[in-house]
């Protein structure tokens, strides 16, 4: 008993007293739930305030007022105005109603904001909930100081080298230091930095990683406050964007815009932090065109995938895929729907998303304003393929497919196919875990929308194996796909006929170990294929301008991870960076198109190999068919200035090396004088033996010695007598 | 021409020499028995048995009249090396890691191993003299180190002494002052120092590194001179004697070994052009990685030993001695 009353005094009473109330406000403690807390108060948002209204003296109020219950009383008989008069009674040019539920006001609000109320009076509609949420504008606004044109000089500087020849850039180690490096491709030799040591090659460049923007005016780098681009002939620095923490960046197709996102919760309260996450900017004036709040557009505090927008080809619209909804158990639901935003307002186009149930891919044409998107299949509904028209909404073409357990979309770059791949499945079974089992096997189809063809035709292609990667020439209209397995691999090219029903198959290729990835040179006509991240690490160079496709070459780069054709297509970079298979060798090497090596460069610690992009220049169809005609004098030139600049090139490595040996002979000579000298010194201590001379072969004494290398036990004769016998 | 693979070690090599006359190789391994060859043949001659753990280094002097190993187990012992009896003995607390003779063959420099409080050490003794030759006794020269002083020879006749250090630091010490060094690079390696080794026509010193690269350094000062990049940490590098040209090898970390294929573990000698710092050849043969290479003093072969417990001796072929540079 004694213990227990010890063990009692030591024990510090750590309730509250009687009475006690904690200070500690809810929004300290829980500020990011209390952020998700929805409004009680119905009321709020039933009351939709409109501004816009005539302003004007108390004489005509009552005549304004029954012309704006007429307005009103059309989406609603049961709504209740008022119309605020100042101390003078003149209307204020506001007018505040009130609706049976929240339901009406929100269509209401849809309704009249925009609506012409005549000719010099347009109202805007808010619900009071969101009026008052609204903050009154800054007293110490100031209008924005103008700021200085910064010229960085011409951005597309290194188009006009005079050989054509392409840049790059690389975010590698040097000595230990993370650097980005912009280098210009030399065929045949090494490649040369694009400028000064400190200009084209920066230490600590970017924090993270660079890229350059889709015309290859730019290099963007990331740093913790921001993002910068650099440009012209000096890389000098042309803009900058403040976005705190940022980790990705998205440029438009044009350049004309630039999405960057910051983790909400790299920001300390994620709920705050939140609201801004995605920012869009104009790049040429810096201006943030809008900002977005992550959870808004996607029901979760971080993004699923990056880029986030898909931009159409002409940049006028961008979109995504909208927020999923959630029952009312809270489960989230599958995603119903596309939000397409139009750049001209930066608002949702018609002011709502588009509905499409079970949608779970879209992706825009890259060359008119056509949407593909794939919605899946349900248990109750097929999965549909279908191309959607902007800004008529109208559905140019779909097409439904049963039991679809696996898709992917690929467009053509001149936009005029849009090919699906299908894994179909026969039986579904679900696992005792909740997984999903497909029973009986799965056939693979590739499926092509023609976009030109009357009606949008449909071309079905059952693929004959497991389907692996997909490839379309750019231009032209042959495509590869690649089906089978690891082990075995094999690329099959087809060819679009202008009046078959199917494509034709022109060549399977060898199958190879590993192939995972089927890459058309941007021109078209070339093609390479690859086993990224593989032990063997091939690539197959294959020619498809021929009637029949052909291999050029296969070559090796053990354990690569990313393969690149140059904006040209006249070099493939195949690249082993960090976050490829560890043990590899980090660099790059340079082939041509047909697959000869031109030169191999390790890295310590490649992070990123990028071609530098080029602006589209369209020649005229003329000035193209001149140039191919003339093609074997044009290239007869070119040749003769590659022959020229190998010798000069080799006449200064001679030249150079010279250079080097002579700077190298001056300490030679030093230190061989040093050892000259202490030949005395050197006789002395090993016995008066001047081992430094040479050898004379006469003093050699030759001496011969046998030496048994083996020996083994036979049986000897047992006496001579026996031996005559 | 075939290379010779010698099997006659059990574990990794750790050093191979050459004899001044070329006609001997000597090497060491982690197993308790280094052994001396016949270079012509490949055949073994014999073996110096007596050590009772891995032997980190063996020597031989001008006249290749005796040798030295330093081991594992503790000691470091001196060797008649015809008939292949220990002379002397001497013991430390900790291993022995490397060791050496000087120009003169009369004096003996090795490396002691940092273990808990006995601190990485270097000793310069005198062989002819007994009474540096037993335990405790006396050395000409001795110095102590924080870090580990993985290798160490006398660069200069019997003068001068240069150590390398796990930290990638180089040091060059004068034998009468064993209290200041006299040249220091701590800027041209970054991590460990796995061997030097002189020229042949002692003007300059090549270090290799875990940094994966290799380095000729001024004999005089330690500047470097030039530098060899390789894909994989170096473990030794040599100096052709009659070309400029110089040797390297080395590969993936032998922990790794088995994690990667036998093309990507970089387990070739690699030829350099000594001047131009150009890798122009290399050679293949182990299934390990180099651990340590010697170039024949008459310039056609070159001896390895690997991590595969294989000595190699590789004659050069005809495209090599025809091989020029243009300048």
């Amino acid at each position: 008993m004694v213990e227990i009353d010890l063990n009692k005094e030591n024990e510090e009473d750590f309730s509250d007293p009687i009475g006690f109330v904690d200070d500690i406000k809810d929004e300290v403690l829980v500020p990011d739930v209390l952020h998700q807390k929805p409004v009680i108060d119905e009321f709020e948002e039933c009351a939709v305030v409109i501004t816009g209204v005539p302003v004007i003296g108390s004489e005509r109020v009552g005549k304004l007022q029954n012309v704006l219950t007429k307005v009103l009383e059309k989406i609603e008989k049961k709504v209740k105005l008022f119309i605020p008069v100042g101390p003078d009674g003149a209307s204020l040019g506001v007018l505040l109603s009130e609706w049976p539920d929240k339901k009406v006001a929100k269509f209401a609000v849809e309704s009249l904001d925009g609506y012409a109320f005549d000719k010099n009076h347009t109202f805007s509609a808010k619900l009071f909930s969101e009026m008052k949420l609204m903050r009154p504008p800054n007293d110490d606004w100031k209008e924005p100081t103008k700021q200085p044109y910064t010229d960085v000089g011409d951005l597309w500087w290194w188009m006009q080298n005079d050989r054509c020849r392409d840049q790059f850039a690389v975010s590698y180690d040097k000595n230990g230091v993370p650097t980005v490096g912009v280098y210009t491709h030399m065929k045949g030799h090494d490649p040369e930095l694009a400028g000064d040591n400190d200009i084209a090659e920066r230490a600590n460049w970017t924090e993270t990683v660079f890229t350059w923007s889709p015309h290859g005016s730019y290099l963007s780098t990331i740093h913790q406050r921001g993002i910068i681009l650099w440009g012209g002939v000096e890389f000098k620095r042309a803009h900058r964007f403040a976005h705190d923490g940022v980790q990705c960046i998205d440029f438009s197709p044009c350049e004309t815009y630039l999405v960057t996102y910051a983790a909400p919760e790299d920001r300390g309260k994620w709920w705050e932090g939140e609201k801004d996450c995605l920012k869009i900017w104009d790049v040429r004036t810096g201006e943030l065109k809008k900002s977005f709040s992550a959870f808004e557009l996607t029901n979760k505090t971080q993004l699923p995938n990056w880029p986030f927008f898909k931009w159409s080809f002409d940049e006028k619209y961008f979109a995504c895929l909208k927020a999923p909804e959630k029952d009312k158990l809270e489960k989230e639901k599958k995603i119903d729907g596309i939000s397409i935003y139009e750049t001209e307002t930066f608002e949702l186009l018609n002011k709502r998303p588009v509905i499409i149930e079970n949608i779970k891919q879209i992706d825009w044409s890259p060359a008119s304003n056509l949407l593909a998107y794939y919605s899946e299949c349900t248990d109750m509904s097929p999965a549909e393929f279908g191309l959607l028209q902007i800004p008529s909404l109208q559905r140019l073409r779909s097409a439904r497919i049963y039991n679809v357990a696996d898709a992917q979309m690929f467009w053509q770059k001149s936009g005029k196919r849009l090919a699906f791949y299908t894994m179909r499945y026969n039986k579904k079974a679900f696992r005792e875990t909740g997984e999903i089992k497909y029973v009986g096997g799965c056939t693979y189809h590739v499926d092509i929308f023609e976009i030109d063809k009357k009606d949008v035709s449909l071309m079905n292609l059952p693929l004959p194996e497991a389907f692996i990667h997909f490839g379309w020439d750019p231009e032209g209209d042959k495509f590869c796909v690649l089906t089978g397995n690891q082990t075995k691999a094999a690329p099959h090219v087809y060819k679009i006929e202008p009046n078959s029903h199917a494509p034709k198959l022109i060549s399977k290729l060898d199958a190879g170990v590993q192939y995972n990835e089927v890459q058309f040179a941007p021109k078209g006509g070339w093609l390479a294929i690859l086993a990224k991240v593989s032990a063997g690490g091939n690539v197959m160079f294959v020619d498809t301008t021929l009637a029949e496709a052909k291999r050029t070459n296969v070559i090796e780069h053990p354990l690569f991870n990313n393969g690149y054709w140059d904006p040209t297509g006249r070099y493939f970079v195949t690249c082993s960076s960090l976050g490829g298979r560890n043990g590899a060798d980090l660099g790059f090497r340079v082939y041509t198109f047909q697959g000869r090596e031109l030169c191999r460069k390790s890295m310590e610690r490649l992070a990123q190999f990028k071609w530098r992009p080029r602006p589209p220049v369209k020649l005229s169809e003329q000035k193209q068919k001149e140039i191919k005609k003339n093609l074997k004098k044009i290239s007869a030139r070119f040749i003769k200035q590659d022959d020229d600049e190998k010798c000069r090139a080799s006449q200064e490595v001679v030249e150079k090396r010279r250079k080097i040996m002579s700077a190298f002979d001056v300490i030679r000579n030093r230190n061989k004088e040093l050892v000259a000298a202490q030949r005395d010194a050197r006789i002395a201590l090993r016995s008066g033996i001047d081992t430094d001379a040479t050898l004379n072969p006469d003093e050699f004494v030759e001496e011969e010695i046998t030496i048994a290398l083996s020996t083994s036990r036979t049986a000897a004769p047992i006496s001579e007598e026996d031996d005559f016998d | 021409m075939r290379p010779l693979s010698l099997k006659g070690h059990e574990r990794a090599l750790t050093r191979v020499r050459f004899n001044r006359e070329g006609d001997l190789v000597f090497t060491s391994a982690k197993d308790k028995r280094p052994c001396v060859w016949y270079t012509e043949n490949g055949e073994r001659i014999g073996s110096y048995d007596q050590h009772n753990g891995a032997v980190w280094d063996i020597d031989v002097t001008w006249d290749t009249q005796k040798c030295v190993t330093a081991s594992g187990d503790n000691t470091v012992k001196i060797w008649d090396a015809e008939r292949g009896n220990c002379l002397n003995t001497i013991n430390h607390q900790t291993p022995m890691k490397s060791c050496g003779f000087s120009y003169s063959g009369n004096l003996v420099i090795f490396t002691t191993q940092k273990m808990t409080k006995n601190m990485s050490s270097v000793q310069v003794r005198d062989i002819r003299d007994q009474s540096q030759m037993v335990d405790g006794a006396e050395p000409i020269f001795s110095a102590q180190f924080d870090v580990n002083a993985g290798t160490a020879l006398f660069s200069k006749l019997d003068d001068e002494i240069t150590i390398g250090f796990e930290s990638g630091l180089i040091l060059q010490y004068d034998l009468r002052n064993s209290e200041q060094s006299k040249n220091a690079n701590e800027s041209v390696h970054r991590y460990s120092v796995q061997d030097l080794q002189v020229s042949p026509s002692g003007e300059f010193l090549i270090s290799s590194s875990r940094d994966k690269t290799s380095a000729l350094l001024d004999i005089n000062d330690l500047k470097k001179l030039k530098q060899y990049k390789s894909e994989r940490p170096v473990n030794s590098a040599c100096i052709s004697p009659i070309r400029d040209h110089i040797c390297l090898g080395g590969g993936e970390d032998a922990m790794q070994v088995t994690q990667t294929s036998v093309s990507a573990g970089h387990f070739e000698a690699k030829i350099y052009h000594m001047v131009f710092e150009e890798e122009f050849a290399r050679f293949k043969g182990h299934f390990g990685p180099i651990n340590t290479m010697a170039w024949h003093p008459s310039g056609n072969c070159i001896a390895t030993g690997g991590e595969d417990g294989y000595v190699r001796i590789q004659e050069f072929d005809e495209d090599y001695s025809n091989f020029k540079y243009d300048f």
